[in-house]
């Protein structure tokens, strides 16, 4: 029998209850028209096929695993591998809480195709999360240095740069269930993904971080069937006139809010985590995310009546500073993170000056003082000589030095009495299109406000086995590592800046 | 839109590895407008025609052995396109 005959059997099977009402047999409603439209599911897997599919990568994945532990294939490089202490850390928790939006997905979105790809889905973001966790495993094991690995799953959801991952995913598991695979499907796993688990396995491999490379490649073999399920919802809705203003209004949002998330994420770890570069963070996204995605496959909704994101030129010119504001933030914060810092040298700066012109006039000073931060002996704590953090994001969780610190676009609102703080219009007109859903978020500052930065990092719990000796170091082969005491000398106090101008 | 280029490009990313290799040296050989690009840990297939066609016969005649289209999707990384999954071939199109 033809696939296609017998999926049209397989979909026959559905039946509607006649005890409970449509409404009733979903956990959650939409606000969106998605009842009795006719979906096209490209991939039309079935759940044997499917199973066969994951076996067979999975026994392709475990193979190359089980080599690489068997065989040595030479020490991958210190910067990656530290780097990923933070990036897998982050990356598990985003697939889970992609594992329970699917769930509520598959429990709200009436027609039958949609039902099962999120469901398949939903597998899919479990085995992910179980892949990535399962290279945490294998680099604890083998990694000269493994502590910061051993608490990723834990730090993912506590320290203070996974903030802005958190909030997204936060964000999308607790949006409209449709509007969430808008968000995730559409901008997640069509526009961004592909960069991360493809652009990014070539990192991984130059690197010598073969585990990874072969570990985001399997995961974006079931990513291409997420973007096709992205597909199937958005052209369903595009069925029913009503939604198009609706979908706008979601396009607006999440396309600002994923690129500065996961765009920040790509951004960070594209240009600052790597030793060997052959294209800039920039131009990678430039050519994944705007070229392949806004020219390849947004263009195309323009039909549909689909306008183009309002921020879209901002997105775009903010490329230019993005990795250098983010890096500036993570690696000044240094202390409260859970793996080993890698400054900037000669040769980064000149391949930055290439690729990013006014590189060194905007960022030079800092990386200059960072240098001069990083002895435990003098005592100097980058993130008190440059007077702290700035403020952070209600919305985004960035701190508000984005584009360019020098130029942040950073503004303040009151709101019933209480203040609250953005980086940008596109944060601020999505919060105050929503402002219940942002205003409870907890940031840095709402935790840690009055206390000394030794004890922080204790209740963080980012100290080594010996219960004084930071996990986060400021180099990567320091002559001394940094400990409690040495941050406690230093006395920074968290004070919380004074807002920005309201507006 | 404003600052962006339409993009008509349509491509498929294989993990990198020998069947990856077979099939791309097919679709050079059976069309003359697919480019091959390597790019270490994958290899992508790109054409700037309206559609690419994996066609499941004709790879497993190359591969010696049968290929079904569970074997392509496991080594299919990701698309740029409209995918359509069928019985015996796999079809990434520049419209959905």
């Amino acid at each position: 029998m033809k696939i296609s005959e017998a999926y049209d059997r397989v979909k026959a099977i559905d039946w509607e209850p006649s005890y409970i009402t449509p409404e009733q047999k979903t956990v959650e409603t939409t606000k969106f028209h998605i009842h009795g439209t006719k979906p096209n599911d490209p991939f039309k897997t079935f759940v044997r096929e499917y199973c066969e599919q994951e076996q067979e990568k999975d026994d392709r994945h475990y193979a190359l695993l089980e080599a690489a532990a068997r065989l040595n294939t030479g020490e991958p490089d210190a910067r990656w591998m530290e780097g990923m202490k933070f990036g897998l850390s982050n990356l598990v928790g985003v697939e889970y809480a992609a594992a329970r939006a699917m769930g509520r997905m598959a429990r709200t979105v009436a027609p039958v195709e949609l039902r099962q790809g999120y469901m398949m889905q939903m597998l899919d973001e479990m085995r992910h999360s179980n892949l990535e966790m399962n290279v945490i495993r294998h680099h604890m094991r083998s990694w000269k240095d493994p502590v910061g690995f051993d608490v990723a799953a834990k730090a993912g959801a506590s320290s203070v740069g996974s903030s802005i991952f958190r909030s997204m995913v936060e964000d999308l598991i607790t949006s409209d269930p449709v509007e969430t695979s808008i968000g995730l499907q559409v901008f997640v796993e069509t526009a961004y993904t592909n960069l991360f688990f493809v652009g990014l396995s070539s990192h991984a491999s130059a690197h010598g971080d073969d585990m990874l490379a072969s570990t985001l490649l399997t995961i974006q073999s079931d990513e291409a069937r997420h973007m096709a399920n992205g597909w199937s919802t958005l052209s369903s809705l595009l069925q029913d006139d009503r939604n198009i203003p609706m979908i706008q209004k979601a396009m607006d949002k999440w396309s600002w809010r994923i690129h500065c998330s996961f765009g920040l994420g790509n951004m960070l770890f594209g240009d600052y985590f790597v030793r060997k570069r052959t294209e800039s963070a920039k131009e990678m996204t430039m050519r994944w995310v705007f070229d392949d995605f806004y020219g390849g496959f947004y263009q195309k909704l323009e039909k549909f009546g689909i306008k183009p994101p309002p921020h879209l030129d901002e997105m775009i010119s903010d490329l230019d500073w993005m990795s250098h504001s983010a890096a500036i933030y993570i690696f000044g914060a240094w202390p409260t993170f859970f793996h080993r810092y890698d400054g900037l040298n000669d040769d980064d700066f000149e391949w930055f000056e290439k690729k990013y012109p006014g590189f060194y006039e905007h960022f030079g000073g800092f990386w200059e003082a960072y240098g001069k931060c990083t002895d435990p002996e003098e005592g100097k704590l980058i993130l008190k000589e440059m007077g702290g953090l700035p403020n952070f994001c209600q919305v985004c969780q960035r701190p508000t030095i984005f584009p360019r610190p020098d130029i942040s676009q950073q503004r303040a609102i009151k709101l019933k009495d209480q203040t609250f703080i953005f980086c940008s219009d596109g944060c601020q007109e999505i919060f105050l299109e929503e402002p219940n859903h942002y205003v409870g978020f907890k940031n840095f500052y709402d935790l840690y406000e009055g206390k000394e930065l030794s004890e922080i990092i204790q209740e963080l719990g980012f100290v080594r086995a010996d219960g004084k000796t930071l996990m986060a170091q400021p180099e990567l082969e320091p002559k001394r590592l940094w400990t409690l005491d040495d941050v406690r000398k230093a006395n920074y106090i968290v004070e919380r800046p004074q807002p920005p101008a309201f507006r | 839109m404003s600052t962006i280029k339409a993009n008509h490009t349509v491509s498929a990313k294989l993990m990198g590895g020998e069947e990856a290799g077979i099939i791309c040296d097919l679709m050079e050989e059976l069309y003359e407008h697919v480019d091959i690009i390597d790019s270490g840990s994958y290899v992508s297939i790109e054409t700037q025609q309206e559609e690419l066609i994996f066609d499941m016969e004709e790879i497993a005649e190359v591969m010696g052995h049968s290929y079904s289209v569970s074997n392509f999707l496991s080594i299919l990384a990701t698309y740029k396109g409209f995918i359509e999954v069928n019985d015996d071939n796999v079809v990434i199109r520049d419209n959905g």
